[in-house]
């Protein structure tokens, strides 16, 4: 039996089967495309690929040593990085992390004033890293941030700990938006603890 | 209305559906896993972690992790990154279109912040000084020749030879940090840091644009800042700078 239609508008088999299947898989990558945006939404989390060595299946400890300018306790960038810490070993990540002073370590954490780079915080670390960062070093640079608050060198610390966990910068108002209040975001954000969650998935 | 679907047509077309969708779901876990690379099995600990959750950083610890010495090679930053034009004009003290004249050698830009005219003790700043001929002025008074002076990564001092620390210009720059080129047409947006030396560095970053076949390319430090100035125009944006020097 044959439809009107197809009398009117005849198709062989081999170009129904064509057409079916294109059809089919158009309908599937729209699907697709709407669930992965869907996605992107609870996963704004962006990843490195790369992150702190030293982990295992529960924790993540990070050992590290004051640089010279930050060895007297209670000087504000000292409290700003260790309070970075604190923040990140209280969030609910599925590894608990934990931040070990070490003065045999290579891995330096240290103050520096340098008016030829605008940035308030960096990270440096060993360019072919993937998966772990066997070399790296924290600094704050004090010319970018002379008047600061404690919570705005809070946040600085607290970011460039987040690129040592595995992250690198989002747009949505987290600790790793490098556009965010810094008086007001100071502590991982879920976007955050979900990043480091997936980071460490390994 | 009816059609006829013969037995191998309706078989072929399930077979092909089910080939699309395991094909398409695949793509899409492997994509969604947000990770760049898969990253190989860590060899377990045999130490099961006693320690217990107190304020560790209070504490010291002996065993610090290997390093393998690897140099520092990348940078990330918190914070600087423009998103507009209009944002790059604001921070920046003087707009200029020139080219490199001279690289000029190397200064260490960390300094101690307890006393900023003393160099770090443990930190080495790579300052590369480029001399920059000056074609067009958009913003600013400055002379036909300016300096600049672009960070291009931070060093432990005690990782850099004897050699490196006489000769700093034969230290090579981080993996992520683009250098000027010569003989590449730009423009710049500066900061000034010294007037009298007539030294500048960047407000924030991209802090400049490769002028090359028709297009301004962005460049400076963490390229992966930068998709909102991708595939600009290099004479739009000169007539957007020259409307505003007017």
């Amino acid at each position: 039996m044959r439809s009107i239609v197809l009398e009117k508008y005849y198709i062989n088999a081999p170009l129904r089967v064509a057409l079916l299947t294109l059809a089919t898989i158009g309908s599937l990558i729209l699907l697709n495309v709407l669930l992965a945006n869907g996605s992107n939404v609870a996963e704004a989390y962006v990843l490195k690929g790369c992150h702190e060595a030293d982990h295992d299946a529960n924790y993540v400890d990070v050992h590290f040593a004051w640089g010279t300018n930050l060895q007297t306790p209670g000087s504000a960038w000292r409290t700003a990085w260790s309070t970075g810490m604190q923040d990140w070993e209280d969030a609910n990540t599925d590894h608990v992390i934990l931040f070990w002073p070490d003065s045999t370590s290579a891995h330096k954490i240290n103050s520096i004033w340098d008016q030829y780079n605008p940035s308030p915080g960096t990270f440096s670390h060993n360019y072919f890293c993937q998966p772990h960062y066997s070399s790296w070093s924290l600094k704050n640079n004090t010319w970018a941030t002379t008047g600061w608050s404690a919570n705005e060198r809070r946040s600085t610390a607290g970011h460039e700990i987040g690129h040592l966990l595995g992250l690198l910068h989002t747009t949505n108002n987290s600790l790793m938006d490098v556009d965010r209040d810094r008086s007001v975001v100071y502590v991982p954000k879920t976007d955050d603890i979900n990043g480091v969650n997936a980071s460490f998935d390994d | 209305m009816m059609i006829h679907f013969s037995k191998t047509y309706v078989a072929a077309a399930l077979i092909l559906a089910v080939v699309a969708a395991v094909s398409v779901t695949v793509i899409s876990v492997a994509g969604s896993s947000n990770t760049d690379e898969a990253a190989p099995a860590l060899a377990s600990h045999s130490d099961p972690h006693p320690h217990p959750h107190s304020h560790p950083h209070a504490v010291g610890s002996a065993d610090g992790p290997g390093v393998d010495g690897d140099t520092m090679v990348a940078l990330n930053f918190d914070g600087t990154f423009a998103r507009s034009i209009g944002e790059l004009t604001d921070t920046a003290d003087v707009i200029v279109k020139g080219r490199v004249a001279r690289v000029a050698g190397v200064i260490n830009t960390a300094m101690n912040p307890d006393d900023p005219s003393q160099p770090h003790a443990e930190v080495f700043g790579l300052g590369r000084i480029y001399e920059i001929e000056v074609d067009e002025r958009f913003k600013g008074e400055v002379p036909g020749r300016l300096t600049l002076v672009q960070n291009e990564g931070y060093f432990d001092i005690g990782e850099l030879s004897e050699k490196q620390l006489e000769n700093p210009s034969s230290i090579e720059s981080v993996g992520n940090v683009d250098t000027v080129k010569p003989g590449v047409d730009y423009v710049f947006f500066l900061r000034s840091v010294d007037s009298e030396l007539a030294r500048y560095a960047a407000p924030s970053y991209p802090y400049r644009f490769a002028l090359v076949e028709g297009k301004a390319e962005p460049e400076g430090n963490l390229k992966e800042e930068w998709s909102a100035f991708a595939g600009a125009d290099a004479e739009s944006l000169l007539g957007q700078l020259r409307t505003l020097s007017n």
